[in-house]
């Protein structure tokens, strides 16, 4: 894993921890099949990498597959261009 | 690649199997007339707007995993057009991998081309969603009021509504009596029970409501657009929702023949009686409350309940009105002055405007049908 997505994920998962108040392990930890992952914790992830990130997510085209774990979200933020921005 | 996109037609059965599944019976089997009654509510409406439709979330297979509903509403703000799309039904499959589609939808809705967005049939859950997509609550509309008129029933009913089958069977068979004794003394207190009415009544047509609502645009800075059309179609769904009694729409005239307001609402006979929409444009709220309570109460309802729009706090209170839990009414909007004209008496945007009072979850259980009654006015 490259420097940067460890970075990234890392910080995902303190976002996590920190304003969803979720106890995960680590990047790998699964929120959707652990259901950890909820409607208004989805909701409140989305407001947190959008404010972040000094991104927008997409409207339409979201999959929540994306969001499974904090190694997807990263995958996902990268796949999308808006890391290259912030660790150009 | 799963996503958002808006609903067709031929989604309709499958939506409506989730809708059954999650919202209603538990079957996955819809009746027609659910489907008969999204599809004429969804697509074949006055208002239907295609650029701001109901909208499914699908997985990468296409299969449905949740759907939002969207009942657009047209009203004028300062004269100026304005779309409001009301967020509806709002149904995510339940197992693990859709646990977060409605927030998607509901983040996908509010992102639309209409000026407000607004649902007034939300959730504690939903409201902390709304917020965190920027939306507001919309205080006074999420604040319920409640007239009441035989408290004995309404005693009967509380019961009935958490589940005391026992206790509610005895408070109802019980309630006529208590109340008939309670009555008097209420009456003597003076402001508990309502009075001979001063106005008279007669039934607001289609064409009454939209003229008396474009004759009140000088003194209302937003309010509905309604046409004839449109009119038509929403007495006729308010007459479908059978669940909640009998709808009464009454124009009011004072002493001297001159319209001083009106009222619509489902009156339920030894019920509780729902408010739509009170209106008196000419400032006269208090007579057009009087004859509306007068006419629940004649026609034998337990309590007149509905939500607190600004025009109508100060005469609620003087008839002696109590302020009691409702849904939260949720608003969002990009143009902060909107948000403010909504809550201030300026604004005639109530409860027949939102989407509250539709009957998604009723339409076809007969058991949920109120038992038809005579109403005069």
């Amino acid at each position: 894993m490259s420097p940067v997505r460890a970075e990234v994920g890392s910080l995902i998962v303190d976002l996590i921890r920190d304003r969803l108040g979720l106890d995960v392990e680590g990047p790998d930890t699964d929120l959707l099949d652990s259901g950890l992952l909820d409607s208004l914790a989805l909701v409140m992830l989305i407001a947190a990498l959008e404010e972040s990130f000094a991104c927008e997510l997409p409207l339409d085209d979201f999959d929540l597959e994306h969001f499974r774990s904090a190694r997807r979200m990263t995958e996902f933020l990268e796949s999308s261009g808006v890391l290259e921005s912030r660790f150009p | 690649m799963s996503g958002i996109r808006e609903l067709r037609r031929d989604d309709l059965p499958a939506v409506c199997a989730l809708y059954e599944q999650v919202v209603r019976s538990g079957s996955t089997e819809p009746s027609e007339q659910l489907v008969r009654y999204f599809e004429r509510t969804f697509f074949d409406y006055p208002w239907s707007d295609p650029d701001i439709p109901s909208l499914v979330y699908t997985d990468s297979d296409g299969t449905i995993g949740g759907f939002i509903g969207s009942h657009v509403r047209r009203v004028r703000w300062d004269n100026r057009p304005l779309r409001l799309a009301c967020s509806g039904q709002l149904v995510a499959a339940p197992d693990p991998r859709h646990r977060g589609a409605g927030a998607l939808l509901v983040r996908r809705y509010l992102a639309g081309p209409q000026d407000i967005t607004i649902t007034d049939g939300a959730t504690d859950y939903m409201r902390r969603i709304w917020i965190g997509l920027g939306g507001q609550t919309h205080a006074s509309a999420s604040t319920g009021w409640a007239k009441f008129l035989r408290p004995a029933a309404v005693g009967g009913f509380l019961m009935q509504r958490s589940g005391h089958r026992f206790l509610s069977r005895s408070l109802t068979a019980v309630a006529p009596a208590i109340d008939a004794a309670i009555r008097p003394i209420l009456g003597r207190l003076g402001g508990f029970l309502p009075p001979e009415p001063v106005t008279t009544a007669e039934e607001l047509s289609v064409d009454g409501l939209v003229e008396q609502v474009s004759d009140a645009a000088r003194r209302l800075r937003l309010r509905p657009d309604y046409d004839p059309k449109y009119v038509q179609w929403l007495f006729e769904e308010l007459a479908a929702v059978g669940f909640r009694g009998v709808p009464v729409r009454h124009l009011v005239r004072g002493r001297s023949g001159k319209v001083v307001g009106w009222y619509i609402y489902h009156l339920a006979e030894r019920g509780i009686a729902q408010v739509l929409q009170v209106a008196a444009p000419m400032g006269d709220t208090g007579a057009v409350l009087d004859h509306l309570f007068r006419h629940a109460d004649v026609h034998g309802a337990a309590a007149v309940l509905g939500r607190v729009e600004p025009s109508l706090i100060g005469e609620l209170r003087q008839r002696r009105c109590f302020l009691v839990p409702t849904d939260w009414c949720l608003v969002h909007a990009r143009d902060p002055a909107v948000l403010a004209v909504l809550g201030t008496p300026q604004a005639l945007i109530t409860r027949l405007d939102g989407e509250w009072w539709m009957g998604h979850h009723s339409i076809g259980l007969s058991e949920k049908r109120h038992p038809p009654m005579r109403v005069s006015t």
